[in-house]
């Protein structure tokens, strides 16, 4: 653990350096997106809350929710009808359902925002309002959906199929220097490989490099997505941040040397206590993980959570006058949000290195505790 | 609120589908390139930097060798002036004592020379007086003087004739 300050500053430098290297306009691209973000979360926000104030007062848990939570569709604005009535202008997206040995594909707008039931043979399909999908007849229902997380993965992976394999395309002839996207690419790649993987796993670090890399972009394009307006929330979605930590679970124990399991199983500890402290080191393999899976979860959803609070005080305090307010702070907390991004998918990838480390521990180190 | 963890199992098998071909195929088609890249590039940076400074040492061992030849140059140049400079003097001293030879030997064949030159005057000059004495003493003889103050004159002026040079 005593890297983490002086690598977490040494990070900060690279971005920064980075930043500030690549001139104005990543600068003003930056500031771009998050005036557009907040104006966009701002009328988003304007026309759930003109659909609802007919009948009830503006919620913002439940518009908060709806945004920080997976959907069917991927939704964009909403259009004011000619007879004055909302209606959600939507992207829809496949539903793929798995129900008594069948699947059923179809798209999401067939549901008509959950006003419509979808036949599909004999079976009949429902969905409520958060989105859980019921078979009517009361069979069970496996959804495979490509839900809106899923959908903003598949973009974050066509980018960095893009990115990385047009960097390393780059690289095709000799040359002295990197160039072209390679001179982008390559900081990067060197920084998960020589201030994450050496330092922390040692010489076996080629083996773990293809997972700390994919680990590392996958989270960070994909917390930079969840940035964009009307983007998804993907990187703090539990069962995202559940899969990732299961992978590193995995491969930390399946690379679990004799003396990494030499501590679960026959600490240093006089023998009476055992009983304690083999368990204490079983739910220690299973905390590493589940912290790792916290982490970033309420990490990036607190972000989201608080710009849309932020958006919502407009709503709350019913005033234009608080919107200069609101949005000032709106692009304060993005700032901060996009350092986040980075810093996020850092420290999950290096814990991720620190734990296999931890478990190739070689005898000799054994010393040093 | 407790939506917000609650895991959903479409969701977790497109990522861990996702993730994992997603790693495989920039394993194979962007690390492994990217990496092996760098990796080329550093060893062979690494090989021209241990390659200039093998030539630097070449060069400085180079200098050296330079500094040594022109240290030998120096001191074969100085052995030639310096054996020139003993040549020299020999000669030189040769010379002397030949030329002082020589001179003694032309002093000695011009003392000699002088020395019989002499001896040949000496003898011609004896050879004279002697016929002068005794064409004197013919004279003398042939004359009779009156006194003898006459005759010493005579003889005097006899004698003055005979100037010997």
């Amino acid at each position: 653990m005593r890297y983490t300050l002086q690598k977490h500053v040494k990070f900060v430098k690279l971005l920064s350096q980075n930043l500030s290297k690549s001139n104005f306009s990543l600068l003003s691209l930056f500031l771009f997106v998050v005036f557009a973000s907040s104006a966009a979360l701002a009328s988003e926000t304007a026309t759930l809350k003109d659909s609802t104030s007919t009948e009830e007062e503006f919620n913002p848990v439940t518009t908060i929710l709806h945004h920080v939570l997976d959907n069917h569709d991927w939704h964009l604005f909403d259009m004011p009808d000619h007879d004055g009535t909302t209606h959600p202008v939507s992207l829809p997206l496949p539903i793929i359902l798995y129900s008594e040995g069948q699947f059923d594909i179809f798209m999401s707008s067939q549901f008509e925002h959950g006003h419509a039931h979808v036949n599909r043979g004999e079976r009949e399909y429902a969905m409520d309002e958060h989105g859980n999908i019921t078979d009517l007849a009361g069979h069970s229902v496996l959804d495979f959906s490509v839900t809106k997380n899923v959908a903003s993965m598949l973009v974050a992976i066509l980018l960095l199929l893009l990115i990385f394999t047009r960097g390393a395309k780059s690289y095709e002839g000799s040359h002295s220097k990197p160039v072209g996207l390679a001179k982008v690419v390559e900081p990067l790649v060197l920084f998960v490989r020589d201030d994450i993987a050496i330092p922390n796993i040692g010489h076996h670090y080629k083996r773990y490099l293809p997972f700390l890399l994919t680990s590392f972009f996958f989270i960070w394009i994909n917390n930079l997505l969840g940035l964009i307006p009307s983007g998804a929330n993907f990187t703090g979605n539990i069962s995202v941040t559940a899969t990732l930590a299961v992978f590193t679970l995995l491969i930390t124990n399946f690379s679990g040397t004799k003396t990494y399991w030499g501590h679960v199983f026959t600490p240093h500890v006089p023998m009476w206590l055992y009983p304690i402290m083999i368990p204490v080191e079983m739910v220690g393999i299973v905390a590493k993980p589940i912290a790792l899976m916290i982490r970033l979860f309420a990490n990036i959803t607190a972000g989201h959570i608080i710009i849309l609070s932020l958006v919502s005080l407009i709503f709350i305090f019913k005033s234009l006058l608080i919107a200069p307010v609101s949005l000032a702070f709106v692009l304060f907390i993005s700032c901060i949000e996009l350092l986040v991004a980075a810093l996020q998918a850092y420290v999950f990838t290096l814990l991720s290195a620190l734990f296999i480390g931890l478990a190739l521990e070689e005898p000799h180190t054994e010393a040093n505790h | 609120m407790n939506e917000l963890i609650e895991p959903s199992l479409g969701l977790i098998v497109w990522t861990s589908v996702s993730f994992l071909i997603l790693m495989f195929v920039l394993r194979k088609f962007a690390w492994k390139p990217i990496l092996d890249a760098v990796d080329e590039r550093d060893q062979k940076i690494s090989k021209a930097i241990q390659a200039a400074e093998e030539a630097r040492r070449e060069v400085g061992s180079l200098a050296g060798e330079r500094d040594r030849l022109l240290a030998d140059i120096k001191d074969e140049r100085d052995k030639i002036m310096a054996d020139a400079a003993k040549t020299r003097d020999f000669i030189v001293s040769e010379a002397k004592t030949k030329a002082a030879e020589e001179t003694a030997r032309m002093l000695g064949i011009a003392r000699e020379a002088i020395h019989n030159e002499r001896n040949a005057a000496v003898t011609e000059v004896r050879n004279m007086a002697a016929k002068l004495a005794i064409d004197v003493a013919e004279k003398v003889l042939g004359r009779h003087f009156a006194d003898q103050a006459r005759q010493e004159e005579f003889v005097r002026s006899e004698m003055d004739k005979i100037k010997l040079n």
